[in-house]
C-alpha cells in the first residue's frame, strides 16, 4: 500500500513539475509547481516525517500563494485571451536541465542508501522538537525573528501610510519635503514626475 | 488508543457530518437574519431546502474563457479540505474519523490551502470582480493564518502533544477557553476569515457583486456555498475540540456534547455575520499585524508560563 | 415526480431578483429589500427575475440588454414603470411583464413561478453570442499587441504595465463598472483604471435617464426621512449587513410610524462598527463617509449630494471598495444628477 502510494506521489510530482514548463499561464505554472511540492510533502509523510511533511505542505502553499499574487500583479493576463510564449533561453535551459539530470541520476545510481526502517512507536515529533529547541535553537530562533521582522516590514511598507505617515499622502517611497517653503528634497533624492495614469495601457474601448 | 474509521468509511462519515452541518449553518443563518431584520423567521427549516432546489434548477454559467480545470477544482478542493479538517476532530474518548498525530499542523495546512482554493475560484472565472475579490482575500488570508497557528499551538502546550485527542484529554480539569481566554476569540477570527463569513467576507461580498461567486450559478454555486458552510462546521468542531473541552461534560453521551458545543459556536459565528459590518481589507491587515498578532504572542506566552509552573 | 417536487420547492423559495434602477425610479426599489418573498442579489447570474424599474433610454437600454443576457436560465423580466408607452430596450419588448402600480412584488413572484414551471417559453438572449469587435491580433504568437502583453484584442484593452506610486511597474487594467452596480447612483457608470485593487484613474459618467413621470413614491418625501432610510438600506447592503438593511427598508416602507424603531436601528448600525469602518475614507470637503452616514441616520443630510466631478477627482489612489463607499456616501440618489462628467487621471 505504501509502495503504491509512493509511486503515485512520485510520478505526480514529476508530471506536475514537467507541466510547469509546458503551460502558458503564469498562475497555472505556479499552482502546478505547488502541486509538485505537495506531492513531495506527501512522500515525506510516507517516510515517517510526520511534522516535516505537514510543515512542508503548509509552507509551500503559503509561498506559492504569495508568488501567484506577484505573477498576477506583474502580468494580469492569465493567457485566456492572449496566448503567450513563456520560455526564455531554451537552449541554455535544455543543456542545464540535462546536466542536472545526469548529475542527479549518477548520485542516485552510485550512492548506498541505508535500509533502516523506522522502529514502530518512535516519538518522531518529540525528537524533532528536542533537536529544534536544543542544539539548533540559536539557528532557528535567529531565522524566525528575522523572518517575522521582514514580514512586518513588508506590511508596513506596502500600507497606505507607508514609511512616512498619514500626511505624506500617496508619494510612497518619496521622503517628505525638507523645506516646505522652497520644496527642497533631502540630499540625494530626485523626485520622479507624477506617474499615475501614464504608461502604455491600450486606451479605452 | 483511539479508534479510527475504516479508510472506506471515512469519506462517507465526514461527508454525512458536513452535509448535516451545512444544513444547520443555513438554518441558523436564516434564523439570525430574521431576528436581526425584525421580520421573524417563517419556515426556517424549509427555506434552505427550497434554496437548494432553486440552485439545482438553475443552469450553470460559463464565462468567456475560464480556466475550466480550476473552475471545477476550486469548490471540490474547498469541500475536500473541510472533510480533511473534520476528520481529525474527536467525537468521543475512543472515536475520531482519522486521528493523526500532527492534527494541529494539519489544520495549519488546511487553512493555507483554503486560501489557494478561494484564489483559484476567483481567478479561474477570467472576470474582474472575482479576481479583485480573490486578491483582497489573499491579502487578508496571509494575515490571520499566522494568528491561528499561534493560538492552536498554545492549546497544544498543556497537552504536550499535537494530537487532537490528547488535547481534548488535557482539558479534563479545565477547558482551554478558561485558562487561555484569548484563544477562542482569535480562532474565531481565523474561522470567519477562512470561510469568508460576516465581517471578513472579502471574497464573496456584496460590494464586489458576490466576489468570487459573481460569475457562478446553478450547481457549481451550490457546491461552493455548501463547501463554505461545511468549512464553517469544521472550524466550529475544531474550536470545540481545542478550546471548549470537546466531549467533556456530565450526564449526556460524549458525541452529544460535541454536537451541542459545535452548534453553540456555529450560532455565534453565524450571528456575527449579521451584527458586525465588513472590515476594510487594508485596515484589517494593519490591525491584525499590530494588535491581534501580539495578542496571539501573549496567548502563547501565557500558555508557556502555565506549563512551566 | 422528482422533477416536479424539485420545481415546487424551488418555486416556493425566496425569489432571487436583480433590481435595475433606471430613470425616474429614484430610491424606491430599495424598499423591496424588506419583502421576505424576495431576495435582492448583487450579481445578475444569481437572479431568476430581472426587475427593471423606470425608464431605460439609449445607452442605459443597451446596458440593460447586456445585463439581461447575464441572468442564468430559467429567467423572466418584469418592467416596473408608470408609463409603458416610452421607448424600451430589446429585452423589455416581448415576454416581459409590465407593472404600472406601486407594488411589483406579486408580479415578480408570479414571474419566478412561471420561469420554473414553463421552461419551454424561456426568455431568450437579446444579443448575439459573438464578440462585438473584431480580433486585432498582430503579434508573433497571435497576441493582441505590444510585446507579450497588451494590445486591444476584440476591442477590449488588455492590461499593460505602468508605474505605481513606488515606481514598481505593475499591470493596469481598464474596467467599466456600472450602471446598475450596488453602490453607484442611478445610471452612473465608472470608467476605472485599476492597478491591482487600487484605482489609478476614474471617470464618473452619468448616462441619460430620459424624461417622464417618476415611479409612484419617488417624488414624495424628497429629502425626507424615507429617502434617507432607503439610502441607509442600500449602504447597509454594501457593508455586508443584509439583515439590518432589511430592517431599514421595512422602516422606509412603513412610512416611519415608529420613531423608536428608527432610533434602535441607528443604535444597531453604530454597534456594528460601520461608522468606525467608514471613518477616514471618502474625504470630501473635509468630511469622511462616516460623518455623512451619521447625518443620514439622524435624517440630517442635505438632499443634493456632491457633484460627480469632484467625487471622481478624489478617487485615484483609493482601493476600489473604498471608492465605492466614497461614491455612495456622496450621492443623493433622487437629485437631478449633474450631467457634468468627472474626469481624472
Amino acid at each position: 500500500m505504501t509502495g503504491v502510494a509512493f509511486w503515485v506521489f512520485g510520478v505526480a510530482a514529476v508530471v506536475a513539475g514537467w507541466r510547469v514548463f509546458r503551460t502558458d499561464s503564469m498562475v497555472r505554472a505556479t499552482f502546478l509547481l505547488l502541486a509538485s511540492f505537495l506531492n513531495v510533502g506527501a512522500i515525506l509523510l510516507l517516510l515517517g516525517g510526520a511534522y516535516l511533511g505537514m510543515a512542508l505542505l503548509f509552507m509551500m502553499t503559503v509561498e506559492m500563494t504569495v508568488m501567484v499574487i506577484f505573477m498576477v500583479a506583474f502580468m494580469m493576463n492569465p493567457a485566456g485571451l492572449n496566448p503567450m510564449n513563456m520560455t526564455h533561453q531554451p537552449r541554455l535551459a535544455a543543456v542545464a536541465g540535462w546536466a542536472a539530470f545526469a548529475g542527479g541520476a549518477a548520485v542516485a545510481w552510485r550512492s548506498n542508501f541505508p535500509d533502516r526502517p523506522l522502529p514502530a512507536g518512535k516519538a518522531v515529533i518529540a525528537e524533532l522538537g528536542t533537536e529544534l529547541m536544543g542544539r539548533s535553537m540559536l539557528m532557528f530562533e535567529t531565522a524566525g525573528v528575522a523572518l517575522v521582522a521582514t514580514m512586518i516590514g513588508a506590511v508596513v511598507l506596502s500600507s497606505r501610510r507607508s514609511r512616512y505617515g498619514q500626511d505624506a499622502g500617496d508619494d510612497g517611497s518619496l521622503p517628505p519635503v525638507l523645506d516646505p517653503a522652497t520644496g527642497a528634497y533631502p540630499a540625494g533624492v530626485l523626485p520622479e514626475p507624477e506617474a499615475s495614469g501614464h504608461g502604455h495601457h491600450g486606451g479605452h474601448s | 488508543m483511539s479508534l479510527h474509521a475504516d479508510v472506506w468509511a471515512a469519506p462517507v462519515l465526514a461527508g454525512a457530518v458536513l452535509a448535516l452541518g451545512a444544513y444547520v449553518v443555513a438554518v441558523l443563518d436564516v434564523a439570525a437574519a430574521g431576528l436581526v431584520a425584525g421580520t421573524g423567521s417563517r419556515r426556517v427549516l424549509a427555506q434552505p431546502v427550497r434554496n437548494v432546489a432553486l440552485l439545482i434548477r438553475q443552469e450553470p454559467t460559463l464565462t468567456e474563457r475560464p480556466d475550466r480545470a480550476s473552475w471545477v477544482l476550486a469548490p471540490a478542493l474547498y469541500a475536500g479540505l473541510a472533510a480533511a479538517g473534520i476528520s481529525v476532530v474527536p467525537w468521543s474518548r475512543t472515536f475520531s474519523i482519522a486521528d493523526v498525530d500532527t492534527g494541529i499542523v494539519l489544520w495549519g495546512s488546511i487553512e493555507a490551502l483554503v486560501v489557494v482554493a478561494l484564489f483559484l475560484h476567483g481567478w479561474s472565472a477570467n472576470s474582474h470582480q472575482p479576481l479583485l475579490a480573490a486578491y483582497r482575500f489573499v491579502a487578508v488570508g496571509l494575515s490571520y493564518l499566522l494568528l491561528s497557528m499561534f493560538v492552536l499551538i498554545a492549546a497544544a502546550i498543556p497537552a504536550e502533544s499535537l494530537q487532537l485527542s490528547r488535547i481534548v484529554e488535557s482539558q479534563a480539569g479545565l477547558w482551554n477557553v478558561v485558562r487561555q481566554p484569548l484563544g477562542l476569540p482569535l480562532f474565531a477570527v481565523a474561522a470567519l476569515g477562512s470561510t469568508t463569513w460576516g465581517p471578513l467576507n472579502l471574497a464573496a461580498g456584496d460590494d464586489l457583486s458576490g466576489g468570487t461567486t459573481a460569475d457562478v450559478s446553478g450547481l457549481p454555486l451550490l457546491v461552493w456555498l455548501g463547501a463554505r458552510a461545511a468549512m464553517l462546521t469544521a472550524f466550529a468542531a475544531m474550536g470545540t475540540a481545542v478550546f471548549l473541552g470537546g466531549w467533556h461534560g456530565p450526564l449526556l453521551p460524549d458525541p452529544l456534547w460535541v454536537v451541542l458545543k459545535t452548534v453553540a459556536l456555529l450560532a455565534a459565528l453565524v450571528a456575527s455575520g449579521h451584527l458586525v459590518a465588513r472590515v476594510r481589507a487594508e485596515r484589517f491587515v494593519t490591525w491584525c499585524w499590530m494588535v491581534l498578532l501580539p495578542l496571539g504572542f501573549a496567548d502563547l506566552a501565557l500558555a508557556g508560563l502555565q506549563a512551566l509552573r | 415526480m422528482a422533477v416536479t417536487l424539485l420545481t415546487r420547492l424551488a418555486a416556493a423559495a425566496p425569489v432571487p431578483v436583480f433590481v435595475a434602477r433606471g430613470g425616474g425610479a429614484g430610491m424606491v426599489p430599495a424598499e423591496l429589500h424588506a419583502d421576505t418573498r424576495l431576495r435582492l442579489v448583487t450579481s445578475a447570474r444569481h437572479a431568476t427575475v430581472l426587475l427593471a424599474a423606470g425608464r431605460f433610454p439609449a445607452a442605459l437600454g443597451e446596458a440593460l440588454d447586456r445585463l439581461h443576457d447575464q441572468l442564468a436560465q430559467p429567467r423572466r423580466t418584469v418592467w416596473w414603470t408608470p408609463d409603458a408607452s416610452v421607448e424600451r430596450p430589446a429585452c423589455l419588448e416581448e415576454g416581459a411583464t409590465v407593472v404600472t402600480g406601486s407594488d411589483p412584488v406579486g408580479a415578480v413572484v408570479a414571474a419566478h413561478r412561471a420561469a420554473l414551471t414553463e421552461p419551454a417559453s424561456a426568455d431568450p438572449p437579446v444579443l448575439r453570442d459573438e464578440p462585438p469587435n473584431p480580433f486585432e491580433g498582430g503579434g508573433d504568437h497571435g497576441q493582441g499587441g505590444e510585446g507579450m502583453m497588451g494590445g486591444v484584442p476584440y476591442g477590449r484593452p488588455m492590461a499593460m504595465t505602468a508605474d505605481d506610486r513606488d515606481g514598481l511597474a505593475l499591470d493596469q487594467l481598464p474596467v467599466v463598472f456600472g450602471p446598475f452596480l450596488l453602490g453607484l447612483p442611478n445610471g452612473v457608470q465608472v470608467r476605472a483604471v485599476l492597478q491591482g485593487g487600487t484605482l489609478q484613474g476614474a471617470q464618473l459618467e452619468q448616462l441619460d435617464l430620459g424624461d417622464g413621470p417618476p415611479l409612484p413614491g419617488s417624488e414624495t418625501d424628497r429629502g425626507g426621512p424615507c429617502q434617507h432610510l432607503r439610502w441607509v438600506a442600500d449602504a447597509l447592503r454594501l457593508a455586508g449587513l443584509d439583515a439590518l438593511g432589511r430592517r431599514a427598508a421595512g422602516l422606509a416602507r412603513s412610512a416611519l410610524t415608529d420613531r423608536r424603531a428608527c432610533a434602535s436601528l441607528a443604535r444597531a448600525v453604530r454597534r456594528s462598527g460601520l461608522p468606525a469602518t467608514w471613518s477616514g475614507i471618502g474625504v470630501l470637503d473635509g468630511e469622511d463617509a462616516s460623518l455623512r452616514l451619521e447625518r443620514r441616520l439622524r435624517f440630517d443630510e442635505p438632499a443634493d449630494g456632491i457633484p460627480l466631478g469632484r467625487v471622481a477627482g478624489s478617487l485615484p489612489g483609493q482601493d476600489w471598495s473604498d471608492a465605492l463607499v466614497t461614491v455612495w456616501s456622496a450621492s443623493a440618489p433622487d437629485a437631478v444628477a449633474s450631467a457634468a462628467q468627472g474626469r481624472s487621471g
